[in-house]
């Protein structure tokens, strides 16, 4: 992942981006300073493959899949879809090439509009963007429907008429009818029972195997992206503390935040006693984060040096980076020069 | 059916319940003597029996079923773990233990839940109790954590007054304000706020979901309850806060000597936390036993089912085990095993009348034709 394939080989591409919420305060509502909900992450989804994006709430993971989409401005940097810049697009180019990324959103309840049916939900912006010739409407919406696992007689019926699971499948469809590349499902399986989030699961992987789909997965749940992701990146406070393939991810966790949310999960076994690393305390404001590391409040295994700088990026393979000191072998180096270039 | 038919039906449904209403409405003016309500516990060492409860909601279309002869005992000093899919039951359970079920519509319709009381040594039933006994009960003998802290908490008051609303109403010991101030700090030390005299002033919008369970976990303490009844107290919140929470709660359970009943959806939390689990399925006990019967040992299909629809961190799978179908409709539940229609094991025998609970050995327990046969 580190020097990426090429441009072509990629569903998307992150670079820096930055998301800024401006607080304002008194009667002129006047800026007094800045939630920085997202706070420079890149990263890349290569074709068909799924990215995992796991953080606790309240780090900016959703911030990202909204402004991906442009659904909230960005305050900086890039997102390429195609080899096009999507925060660069005027209102209409940037129309044109929606239908290459769609949404699924976290509740399946709210986010269906009560007074369409299934069909019309579907089949909106189908039309809207003429996918398929006026006449062929109503045989590609069957057609994208029997795909996700609803029936065709459920063409007329209405949200309230279907149960959690198969509304999530609604959603689904009506994603996927536009043959989108990239898919941003922003916690999907949440609002699930477990019994029905396998179902979910399943739909999802069987399309991106038929299709060839790239997912960016928001969620909380580690287990369910340890099972779907093929890349994973963990998220504290607005930033990417750690990258890499599942594998290299899970098998090893190398920062001490993704050590701790790791071992924090419950696992259905009475007699498997973990070694739980218990995190004290709250997440830090991210209006006002922590200097130097963000974690370093937190940290079990917290230097001197990481309560002044940032830690950089730290490759230890090919596929997986951590922005920790631990493992940067030079730290000494490093704090001796952020000081000089500091004193002078 | 035609519409007429139907409206008729409908009207015949609404009937009877106003009847239901009428009853209860009855029943709640009535004085109830104190033979009535004291009963004898089958153990001693039990704190809860719950014997065949039934709980129905008369609804404008149809009776639910929500809890449907369900019985199982919460020893003292241990963690029964509740399991179950939403609208399985397991919360209203938990409600008509409290006696807070939303009525008319909800009632207890039969059984008993028998209660241990250890203020006056009388067991009595919780079902028949009148309900200036229940309002002494609730709170601070049998005391509740609910699952949205945020809505759990009144906003418009600050913590402490919450706080030393409880101890003002059921701890009738301590009268001078200073003293009920200072029980409500001790609480919130209890429960690990570090902060506890600033918390003490703050209001609920002020602290984050993880401080907020806590200030909530503290208010079901303050009279130092027999049972706390904590309804998926973790659901909301992260999964690092959510340990927190956990370890949390086991420690205060050995320091108290508390039972807990433990609702919840997720399998890993059970797991970690339960000394007894239950398995509900539409309204109905399928399986329960010690946690390691159940983990170890699932015997109902459904329990395999649920375990197997988990994605496993330990173990890679190449496709999710899914359940097939949904849960069955709680007005018009059929009169064969309601897990039939999903479950891949069905034979003959489940097509006939439901099953009962068959011991797989002294603990556990399952509903299934399927081990009809082993019985001993």
């Amino acid at each position: 992942m580190k020097n990426m394939q090429s441009n072509e080989t990629l569903a998307l591409e992150v670079r820096d981006l930055k998301k800024y919420f401006p607080i304002k305060k008194g009667v002129t509502q006047h800026t007094v300073g800045h939630v920085r909900a997202v706070d420079g992450v890149s990263f890349s989804i290569p074709h068909g493959k799924t990215f995992g994006l796991v953080g606790e709430s309240g780090c900016g993971k959703t911030t990202i899949g909204r402004t991906i989409l442009r659904l909230i401005d960005p305050t900086e940097g890039s997102a390429i879809i195609d080899g096009v810049d999507v925060f660069k697009l005027k209102k209409k180019q940037l129309r044109k090439i929606r239908p290459k990324f769609q949404m699924i959103f976290q509740d399946p309840f709210s986010s269906l509009d009560p007074r369409m049916s299934v069909g019309a939900i579907i089949g909106e912006a189908v039309r809207e963007h003429n996918i398929v010739p006026r006449s062929e409407h109503n045989a590609y919406i069957l057609k994208v429907m029997k795909q996700c696992g609803l029936r065709s007689f459920q063409v007329d019926r209405y949200p309230h008429e279907f149960s959690g699971g198969q509304r999530q499948r609604i959603c689904i469809a009506r994603a996927l009818a536009l043959n989108p590349q990239l898919i941003i499902a922003d916690e999907p399986v949440s609002a699930l029972d477990v019994s029905i989030q396998a179902q979910v699961i399943n739909l999802m992987k069987d399309l991106q195997e038929e299709l060839g789909i790239s997912y960016l997965f928001i969620s909380h749940d580690l287990s369910v992206v340890e099972y779907i992701s093929d890349y994973v990146g963990v998220m504290y406070l607005g930033s990417l503390v750690e990258m890499g393939s599942k594998k290299a991810l899970f098998k090893e966790p190398l920062h001490p935040y993704t050590r701790a949310l790791l071992s924090a999960v419950p696992v259905p076994n009475p007699e498997v006693k973990m070694n739980r690393i218990i995190l004290e305390g709250d997440v830090p404001s991210p209006a006002n984060p922590p200097s130097g590391c963000k974690f370093h409040t937190r940290c079990r295994q917290c230097m001197e040096v990481c309560k002044n700088f940032e830690p950089k990026e730290n490759w230890v393979s090919e596929d997986h980076y951590v922005k920790c000191h631990l493992y940067d072998a030079n730290i000494a180096e490093t704090a001796d020069a952020a000081l000089d270039t500091k004193s002078e | 059916m035609s519409d007429k038919k139907r409206a008729g039906e409908l009207r015949a449904v609404k009937k009877e319940n106003l009847r239901h209403y009428r009853e209860l409405k009855k029943k709640n003016k009535r004085k109830i003597s104190e033979s009535e309500y004291l009963t004898q516990m089958r153990d001693d060492n039990n704190l809860i029996e719950i014997d065949d409860l039934h709980t129905f909601f008369y609804t404008d279309v149809g009776t639910v079923h929500a809890v449907d002869g369900v019985s199982f005992d919460i020893p003292r000093g241990k963690t029964v773990g509740v399991v179950g899919e939403s609208g399985c039951g397991k919360s209203v359970t938990s409600l008509s233990l409290m006696r807070i079920l939303q009525e008319p519509q909800g009632q207890i319709t039969g059984g008993q839940i028998r209660f241990n009381r250890q203020k006056t040594g009388q067991p009595l039933d919780l079902t028949k109790a009148p309900v200036k006994l229940m309002e002494a009960i609730r709170g601070g003998e049998i005391s509740m954590i609910f699952q949205e802290p945020m809505t759990a908490l009144n906003p418009v008051f600050t913590i402490g007054r919450q706080l030393d609303e409880v101890t003002k109403l059921h701890n009738k010991s301590i009268t001078k304000k200073k003293d009920i101030m200072r029980r409500s700090i001790e609480m919130l030390e209890l429960v690990g706020i570090a902060n506890a005299m600033g918390v003490y002033k703050m209001y609920p919008h002020e602290l984050s979901g993880g401080m907020r369970q806590r200030t909530i976990i503290a208010m079901a303490l303050a009279c130092d309850p027999q049972l706390i009844i904590a309804d998926e107290p973790t659901t909301a919140l992260d999964v690092t806060i959510q340990a927190q929470i956990l370890d949390l709660l086991r420690n205060l359970k050995d320091k108290l000597n508390a039972s807990i009943m433990f609702i919840t959806h997720d399998l890993g939390v059970v797991a970690e936390m339960a000394d007894y689990v239950v398995v509900m399925y539409a309204g109905r006990i399928v399986e329960q036993g010690t946690a390691k019967d159940i983990f170890l040992n699932p015997a109902h299909p459904y329990t395999i089912g649920l375990m197997k629809s988990r994605p496993n961190m330990l173990e890679e799978g190449e496709r999710l085990y899914s359940i097939p179908g949904n849960v069955p409709n709680p007005i018009n539940l059929p009169n064969y095993c309601y897990f039939r229609n999903r479950c891949e094991k069905r034979k003959d025998v489940c097509a006939g009348e439901y099953p009962c609970l068959l011991s797989l050995s002294p603990t556990h327990k399952v509903a299934c034709h399927l081990y009809n046969g082993r019985e001993e």
